[in-house]
């Protein structure tokens, strides 16, 4: 019998007011789809305003959806592999932080990003073993919460597919798996002979050498991947289009993902700030995903 | 002399008129803000703040001395609700890991703000021992004074402050002297508008009124909020708008032997005080009775 898998969206939250708010909500209810991402914008709203920590699930309940999934706040001060030892204990403390709200919401899994923002003082072995003593931190903690922490390939140092796998080969957890993203692994793939690759950018151009050469990233990462990021791009720049806005072929891609043995979510990450109707973006994705699957996870809205 | 402090929300979107605003009190002679609760809920929510802060106030020429945490239903210690505790100790863990690198040594918590129904007073004062079971060891890694407030409130009393005090006995433990709710607490049982009669009369208690608070709590006092009232409603005002004696209480503050810092909790904001009559008024205070 296949899996069901539920699907979520991300939304930019902070963007909108209370009201905007509670109307998306039931905009996305009135479309079928009944699972959201907890994002980073809303873990950092709920970290500024504490009330939102018991109004949000009510919010949700009453619109008759529900948070399945997290992206935890990334970039600078929140990555697990920021490098700088002043800094570090406040980003454990506040990743704990997320963690324990990512819990109590109900949630099992948890997005984190290895490595956003470079310092460029410090070394990709550095950064790399930042990471390290992050997951020697936090996934104790993501254990005892039952909250699984997913690693995401981005087109940066310390998050390659052969750094996740690496990682992930130190750290044999249950609660540690791979955030799978579509958008940042086609870019990886495809976009080398673009003129301005936003790959290069985060690689040659910050002296750290050429972008290395990553091919089949979805089947290397299949066997751990437990969430993951689907949007479209043009393989040049991370834009997260609504697929079939990009190059990205997403029905063989989807195909193969649903056979992921741990997977456990399936999330858009289509940029809201398109402006793309709610009901635009959830029958994209059904109709992507209503085909059955031989060995393939059924997917629920 | 310790140093003396300004509760002074920064959590200014804008970073110019954040800047601005540092800038206002360095022009009036001020050295030293506190970390308000509002700035600690922002740097939670922003965490480019973290790093940004610090900058803009030595840019200012000023620092941060004490600071206060983020109070409320979802972050006070007592909170007796299993399910939400976790949470509140995360945040408050993470609160006092910002204040220790922000080179702060004194952190304002409220016992209990917002009263849960179901649960006792006793169960509150419970839940308020076991936050304090978990976070003092940190607290004293990270050499952060804890400091609990006397308010005119349930759970809030000198009795309570002193109370959870006895039982925890460690340096980094203390009393922040609120001189404000000391008044209220001490002289407004003949206004019956006194805003004791409805928090206390909320859980159909008789207030406590108090006496000599500042002398039960002098050996504890680590920090101390100062601010003005009539001794009915909360107002925050500027020293000498209300009936605060403030020779009295500022020669008093003084003889603390575990004293690390004062603090204006006046809210100019909320009364149109512009900085420069905030810190002239606060230096003529400390200029005459200081001692």
């Amino acid at each position: 019998m296949a899996a069901v898998i539920p699907f979520t969206f991300t939304f930019a939250w902070q963007n909108v007011d209370e009201t905007f708010r509670r109307q998306l909500f039931a905009e996305f209810a009135a479309n079928g789809a009944k699972h959201l991402t907890l994002t980073d914008g809303l873990l950092k709203m709920i970290g500024e305003n504490p009330a939102l920590y018991r109004k949000l699930p009510a919010e949700a309940a009453e619109a008759g959806i529900a948070f399945t999934d997290a992206h935890a706040p990334f970039t600078g001060e929140t990555d697990l592999g920021m490098p700088v030892p002043a800094w570090r204990p406040q980003m454990l403390a506040r990743q704990k932080y997320h963690l324990q709200v990512v819990s109590d919401f109900g949630i099992r899994t948890c997005t984190m990003h290895p490595s956003t923002t470079f310092y460029p003082e410090y070394s990709v072995a550095e950064h790399l073993e930042a990471v390290r003593r992050s997951l020697d931190a936090l996934l104790p903690l993501a254990e005892s919460l039952d909250v699984t922490i997913c690693l995401e390939n981005i087109y940066k140092p310390c998050c390659t597919a052969a750094d996740l796998l690496t990682l992930l080969s130190e750290y044999p957890s249950d609660h540690l798996g791979v955030c799978y993203d579509a958008g940042h692994a086609h870019i990886v793939e495809h976009g080398r002979t673009t003129p301005d690759w936003v790959a290069r950018r985060n690689w040659t151009e910050k002296g750290l050498g050429d972008v290395p050469e990553e091919h089949d990233i979805l089947g290397r990462l299949l066997p751990h991947i437990v969430n993951c990021h689907l949007h479209d791009n043009d393989a040049m720049w991370d834009v997260h289009l609504l697929p079939g806005k990009g190059t990205i072929d997403w029905k063989p891609l989807l195909a193969r993902l649903r056979t992921a043995p741990r997977l456990r979510c399936m999330q858009s990450e289509v940029a809201s700030t398109y402006g793309y109707p709610v009901g635009v973006m959830v029958n994209t994705f059904r109709e992507l995903l209503s085909a059955r699957i031989p060995g393939g996870a059924e997917i629920v809205f | 002399m310790v140093p003396f402090t300004y509760y002074f929300n920064l959590a200014i979107p804008d970073e110019k008129m954040r800047r601005m605003a540092m800038e206002e009190f360095a022009a009036n002679g001020a050295e030293h803000l506190a970390i308000a609760d509002g700035l600690l809920k922002a740097i939670a929510g922003d965490p480019k703040l973290y790093l940004k802060l610090p900058q803009e106030m030595h840019d200012a020429g000023l620092s941060f001395v004490d600071a206060h945490a983020p109070f409320g239903a979802e972050t006070d210690p007592a909170v007796p609700v299993p399910e939400y505790r976790r949470q509140m100790l995360a945040r408050l863990k993470f609160n006092l890991q910002i204040v220790s690198d922000f080179g702060v040594d004194s952190c304002c918590v409220h016992i209990d703000t917002a009263l849960y129904p179901g649960y006792t007073l006793e169960q509150h004062l419970d839940a308020a021992r076991r936050t304090l079971d978990e976070v003092l060891p940190l607290a004293e890694k990270l050499g952060v004074t804890i400091c609990l407030e006397n308010i005119f409130k349930p759970l809030n009393t000198v009795d309570d402050v002193l109370t959870l005090i006895r039982e925890f006995p460690s340096p980094a433990l203390g009393a922040c002297f609120d001189a404000g709710h000391a008044n209220i607490m001490e002289h407004g049982m003949t206004d019956p508008a006194c805003i004791a009669y409805d928090r206390f009369g909320k859980v159909g208690r008789e207030v406590p009124w108090e006496h000599d608070a500042l002398d039960r709590m002098l050996p504890h006092i680590v920090n101390c909020h100062l601010h003005d009232n009539h001794a009915a409603l909360d107002e925050h005002d500027l020293p000498g708008t209300g009936t605060v004696d403030w020779p009295s209480v500022i020669a008093g503050i003084c003889k603390a032997p575990r004293l690390k810092n004062m603090q204006s909790e006046v809210l100019p904001g909320r009364h149109g005080i512009p900085v420069k009559t905030l810190v002239d008024t606060f230096r003529h205070l400390l200029n005459e009775y200081a001692g």
